[in-house]
């Protein structure tokens, strides 16, 4: 069928018959071709082979801690405050040297995942003293990704801890994977792993349509890339170059995973500055704002998180999520026993989101039932909230507030007779 | 009993056979003193205090190491023969592993239960968990690290296991045993998807030090070991000394009378299967009837639904099943015959399959399920161990039922048949060998089949989904290979239908073949017993736009085949004729399509068609008639074609037959390489692999065309038609009036034995 297939099998089919005959007379079939000469890729200082191990391609770039990566400088990783990726983590990791840490990135023979996708390219990059040291160990065909994974597994042996974007789901188990196939320990068993990728969605989703990295590193860093190449083209790349013997397609990709690298790690110190210090958080945006508000009231921490949400209000929030906001630090202010506080942002929501108007007024209702004892106010907004939204709570909350003014009404009317009989 | 002897004394009588088998006792062997206690008393309280002899045997075959296939019908106790020696194995090592694979997902679900019947007096270190399309994420991760036992089917195990391999690192390195229940359905192109699956399959226990033991169990066919070996490529030990008791047993074959003598039509075999089925259940006699598709199964299941006698107030005591019906509602009808509550069931071959349904005291067949295995397994299913119990066939009036109501004798006493199947079907062969290399690099000493892997593997080089380095090839495509193949057809592009009349909702897929003749632009189309019309077929979208109506006919499309051949592997001599083996190219193009009335079968309507044309490469059988041969029998030009026609239409029955598959397997066409119409005939019949590259059917068919030839003239002799009809030559609206006399003058030409032989022996 000619669409069943994308392969000629009849010309196939004559090639095996050809071969057969040759096989007969000639060499063994399965011979390969001889090996072309391999061009080191990339410029030649930078490349360093490691001798004793069997060859592939190591290299290595200091970022100096004066550079700057967008609006941020790489001296900031000098101190990067390592205790926040306990929150960061949701408590899963609990290594807190950052210099202990290594940032890792890799670049694939594909998506798909399963024992058919490589890792040809691993970037890994750590703090030093006068900067940020990117190393790529690279494998320049497949028989040396041997050799390369071993010198991975030496290298992250300096490290108790791996920091990836969406290493958990992708990353790592196709680097994993890659050492049970080639027989070698896997090093990650016993190392800690900080996915950003949860912490950065937890932040920046409401502001941002993806949470790629390069999103991320536009968004937030103000990065611009400059000469990259789209992750979605690297496998080809790759497969190109390994046909053609010509490295420079591969220029681009070295770049492409060297800039992850940084931008994982100056991302990362700012997802934990925003954690160690929310008040200090550099978030000019009432979304991120009020992600980070949320966030660091879950921690516990409600009057930090309070504040923020002040703050997010103040640097302006979209219609919904402002009702949100004013909701839910009401709550928080309830929650302390401020009910100045509470009521004033419980009138600021009725005034200023319709759907959330029912909501507010019963919370105000329940306002001045319990602590004013003021039930008329209580019963007039219990009835605004019927009107709009009527419920069989609501209208028990009517009743019991008619039986309580009835019952006040009582003592009153009683008393004043008693006083007139006195 | 009796009734049908009565029956079938009288003249005319539709009791075309009568067979009886008489009770047998149970063979018993002891014990076998390795095995666990612990299991001995799971099994003492189920009430198994010995072994049958053939579960004895596999038993000491499997512990002595040697692969083992189980032959032994319907309801003996295979499940034992493997359950046993696995079960002690982990008794005595509790980290090994087992793999069971299934032809279904109801199968796995069904053998899990009895497994744990008896695993449960192993304690918890024993687990046994079905792994398929329906397992939770979580729990594959539970059941990738844990699980002792796990039970699957080929498609989950190569699309979702062998592809992630390095997660079953554990399960790999401890796989002791590969058990492949009901083999038997592992023929054709299935099988031969099955045998390079289990390729890869031993090259990723290899790369893990491990080389399991494998457990075939089969129903009764010709070549169970072949088919084993075939499959697994390793050498086996076969055990088919049934020990299992057995009542006594009668087989009827039942073919509805003839109301037409002339166009030889016969009474509908639905309503006459409806009545035998009444028969039985008005007599309060367990009754499964099988029908062959979905259509039939819900005719049936409505006719007796209403109309099964009943205790006032009560559900109908009859229910139908079939693969659409879900899970659950299977369960509870497997349940409910089991326990007797359903008096009846209709199914299709959803419960031929080794489902635990118990034994029942009748079988209906409404029509012969198109393979003396299918057949044997089906009736099968009555078989009460005290008592008397009966199976019907009832034939409808395709070729092939009538040729097996014909001859009994092919039935009841020739060898079984043969299962075929072609692991080396170049096409089916390089797509596992991408899912191979996308699992570990092909080394170049390695094996995959019997082409040189280095040819292979160059060629996929070409094509860019390898890369050779370092002594081997590496995948390196970005795409996941085993998402591209199925393994249930050979070619994986799938037409959508697609209801336009409601929402646009898609009600099935039809394979790439099969949709041009079902699925062209004016078709019916029959789904889930309804039927569609065909509004407009999108071959580039891969569509069709279906609507539902209600009509009395259905279509048959007309295709114009041509077929040329290009290499001649063998050719003998038969009669004044030669036969040849080889590979051919055909050439289809759908034409035009017939309106055929239900029942009655008449003609009446047509239409043209301009479909796109299809080629394929594949292997074919194929005889060729010298011209001076033809022109010595003195027939006119037109009645010589009309009954090389014919004769091929014959072939292919009997090839059927002969060769155990379905009809549509194999295609049939003439071929005459005259040029002018003045140029005497030159002819040749192929019958062809109805698949690209050929599963392994032309080989056989060369090798017993003496066989053919004498079926065929058998066929032709004994067909009550006058001139031929639908059961034997054709239609006779499709060939004149002679087709059946010239064929049977071909037929006894290649004949010179007027009897017909057995089938050879492979």
């Amino acid at each position: 069928m000619p669409n069943s297939s994308i392969f000629d099998l009849a010309a196939l089919k004559r090639r095996i018959a050809r071969s057969r005959q040759r096989g007969r007379a000639g060499p063994g079939l399965g011979s390969a071709k001889q090996p072309r000469p391999r061009p080191a890729p990339g410029p030649p200082q930078a490349a360093s082979h490691i001798a004793g191990r069997g060859d592939f391609v190591l290299l290595e770039r200091l970022f100096e801690n004066s550079v700057s990566h967008g609006s941020f400088v790489i001296g900031g990783l000098q101190s990067i405050p390592g205790r926040a990726v306990r929150p960061a983590s949701n408590g899963t990791v609990d290594t807190c040297d950052p210099r202990r840490w290594v940032f890792l990135d890799t670049e694939t023979t594909g998506l798909s995942g399963g024992t058919g996708t490589s890792a040809f390219l691993v970037g890994t990059g750590a703090i030093a003293d006068r900067g940020f040291r990117t190393r790529l160990f690279f494998m320049r065909d497949f028989d040396e990704e041997g050799s390369m994974l071993a010198a991975l597994a030496e290298h992250l042996s300096d490290f108790d801890t791996v920091v990836t974007f969406n290493g958990k789901t992708f990353d790592v188990p196709l680097l994993e994977t890659r050492f049970r196939l080639k027989r070698q320990p896997n090093p990650f068993a016993a190392m800690g792993h900080f996915d950003a990728l949860h912490p950065a969605r937890r932040l920046w989703k409401r502001r941002l349509v993806t949470c790629t990295l390069v999103a991320l590193e536009s968004a937030v860093l103000g990065v611009s890339r400059r000469g990259d190449v789209p992750g979605r083209l690297i496998p080809q790349r790759y497969f190109e170059y390994l046909r053609s013997g010509n490295s420079r397609g591969l220029r681009p990709v070295f770049h492409h995973n060297r800039l992850d690298i940084v931008s994982l790690a100056c991302l990362s110190s700012f997802l934990l500055n925003c954690l160690h210090e929310p008040q200090a958080a550099p978030l000019r945006f009432g979304d991120d704002l009020l992600s980070l508000a949320r966030w660091v009231a879950r921690l516990g921490d409600e009057e930090d998180g309070l504040r923020l949400y002040r703050k997010a209000i103040r640097a302006g929030l979209p219609a919904e999520a402002l009702a949100d906001a004013l909701w839910e630090s009401a709550r928080l202010e309830r929650r302390l026993g401020r009910y100045e506080a509470q009521v004033e942002l419980l009138q600021d929501l009725a005034r200023i989101s319709a759907a959330r108007r029912p909501a507010a007024w019963v919370d105000l209702a329940k306002h001045h039932e319990h602590r004013e004892k003021d039930f008329e106010t209580a019963l007039a907004l219990t009835r605004r909230a019927i009107r709009q939204a009527p419920s069989p709570d609501l209208l028990h909350r009517e009743n019991r507030l008619l039986r309580k003014l009835k019952a006040a009404a009582g003592t009153a009317v009683s008393g004043h007779r008693a006083g007139g009989k006195a | 009993m009796a009734r049908f002897e009565a029956l079938r004394a009288r003249a005319g009588s539709p009791i075309a056979a009568v067979r009886s088998q008489r009770a047998r006792e149970a063979r018993f062997e002891p014990f076998p003193a390795e095995v666990d206690a612990r299991l001995r008393s799971a099994l003492a309280a189920k009430g198994i205090e010995r072994l049958y002899v053939h579960q004895a045997q596999s038993f000491a075959h499997i512990t002595a190491g040697r692969n083992v296939v189980v032959v032994t019908p319907t309801a003996s106790g295979k499940t034992l023969c493997y359950n046993l020696p696995v079960l002690n194995t982990l008794a005595a090592t509790p980290s090994a592993c087992a793999l069971y694979l299934f032809p279904t997902k109801a199968l796995a679900e069904d053998q899990l239960e009895e497994f744990n019947q008896i695993g449960g007096a192993l304690g918890p270190d024993v687990r046994a968990h079905t792994y398929d399309g329906d397992t939770p994420s979580d729990a594959r991760r539970a059941i990738r690290r844990r699980a002792n036992v796990v039970l699957s089917n080929p498609d989950m195990l190569h699309a979702g296991v062998l592809p992630h391999h390095t997660r079953w690192a554990r399960f790999f390195e401890n796989l002791r045993y590969i058990v492949i229940d009901e083999l038997h359905a592992y023929r054709g192109v299935f099988g031969s998807h099955l045998a390079n699956v289990l390729r890869r399959l031993k090259r990723i226990a290899g790369f893990y030090g491990s080389t399991p033991l494998f457990v075939c169990c089969s129903a009764t066919i010709a070549n169970p070991s072949e088919l084993a070996e075939a499959v697994t490529e390793e050498p086996f030990t076969l055990v088919s000394d049934n020990g299992a008791p057995s009542g006594e047993k009668h087989f009827v074959f039942y073919n509805p009378p003839v109301v037409n003598q002339e166009l030889g039509i016969r009474r509908s075999y639905v309503n006459e299967a409806y009545r035998v089925a009444r028969l039985f259940l008005d007599r309060g006699r367990q009754t499964l009837v099988f029908a062959n598709n979905r259509l039939v199964t819900e005719i049936l299941t409505k006719y007796l639904r209403e109309r099964t006698r009943r205790p006032p107030g009560q559900p109908s005591p009859v229910r139908g099943y079939r693969g659409g019906y879900l899970p659950l509602q299977r369960r509870e009808i497997e349940r409910q015959l089991r326990s007797g509550e359903l008096l009846g069931v209709v199914s299709t071959n959803a419960l031929e399959l080794g489902i635990d349904v118990g034994s029942l005291d009748a079988v209906v067949l409404a029509g012969y399920p198109g393979s003396v295995s299918s057949t044997w397994q089906r009736s099968g299913r009555a078989g009460r161990r005290s008592e008397v119990s009966i199976a019907v066939l009832v034939a409808s009036s395709a070729p092939l039922d009538q040729y097996v109501v014909a001859h009994p004798e092919f039935f009841f006493d020739a060898s079984p048949e043969h299962a075929h199947v072609n692991p080396d079907n170049l096409e089916i062969l390089i797509n596992h060998l991408k899912c191979a290399a996308f699992e570990l690099p092909v080394a170049e000493d390695e094996s995959f089949g019997p082409h040189p892997v280095g040819e292979l593997c160059r060629f996929l080089e070409e094509v860019g989904v390898v890369h050779h380095a370092g002594g081997a090839w590496h995948w390196t495509s970005e795409s996941y290979p085993a998402d591209a193949i199925s393994l249930r057809k050979i070619s994986s592009d799938n037409f959508v239908i697609v209801d336009a009349a409601d929402g646009a909702r898609v009600i099935g897929e039809v394979a790439f073949p099969a949709a041009f003749t079902t699925l062209h632009e004016k078709a019916i189309y029959m789904h889930d017993g309804r039927l569609y019309h065909v509004e407009r077929f999108e071959y580039d979208e891969r569509k069709a736009y279906v609507k539902p109506v209600d009509c009395d006919y259905y279509t048959d499309a007309i295709e114009y085949v041509q077929v040329e051949s290009l290499e001649t592997f063998g050719e003998e001599p038969l009669g004044p004729a030669g036969t040849f083996h080889g590979e051919v190219r055909i050439t289809r193009r759908v034409v035009g399509f017939k309106k055929i009335r239900f029942q009655t079968n008449e003609n009446v309507g047509d239409g043209k068609l301009a479909m796109p044309e299809q080629e394929m490469h594949t292997t074919a059988c194929w005889l060729h008639f010298p011209a001076p041969f033809l022109a010595s029998l003195r027939y006119a030009r037109d009645e010589t074609r009309d009954g090389l026609l014919g004769l091929g239409n014959v072939l292919r029955t009997v090839a059927a037959v002969t060769l155990m598959c379905d009809p549509r397997d194999i295609g049939v066409a003439t071929r005459s390489s005259h040029t002018a119409a003045e140029d005497p005939l030159d002819p040749e019949i192929f019958l062809y692999d109805n698949y690209p590259g050929g599963v392994g059917q032309s080989e056989p068919a060369f090798r017993m065309r003496g066989c053919l030839a004498a079926r065929a003239q058998e066929l032709l002799g004994h067909c009550p038609c006058e001139s031929g009809c639908p059961m034997c030559v054709g239609a006779p609206g499709d060939l004149g009036s002679m087709a059946k006399e010239v064929a049977k003058a071909l037929a006894a030409s290649l004949c010179p034995d007027p009897e017909p032989g057995p089938v050879p022996r492979q």
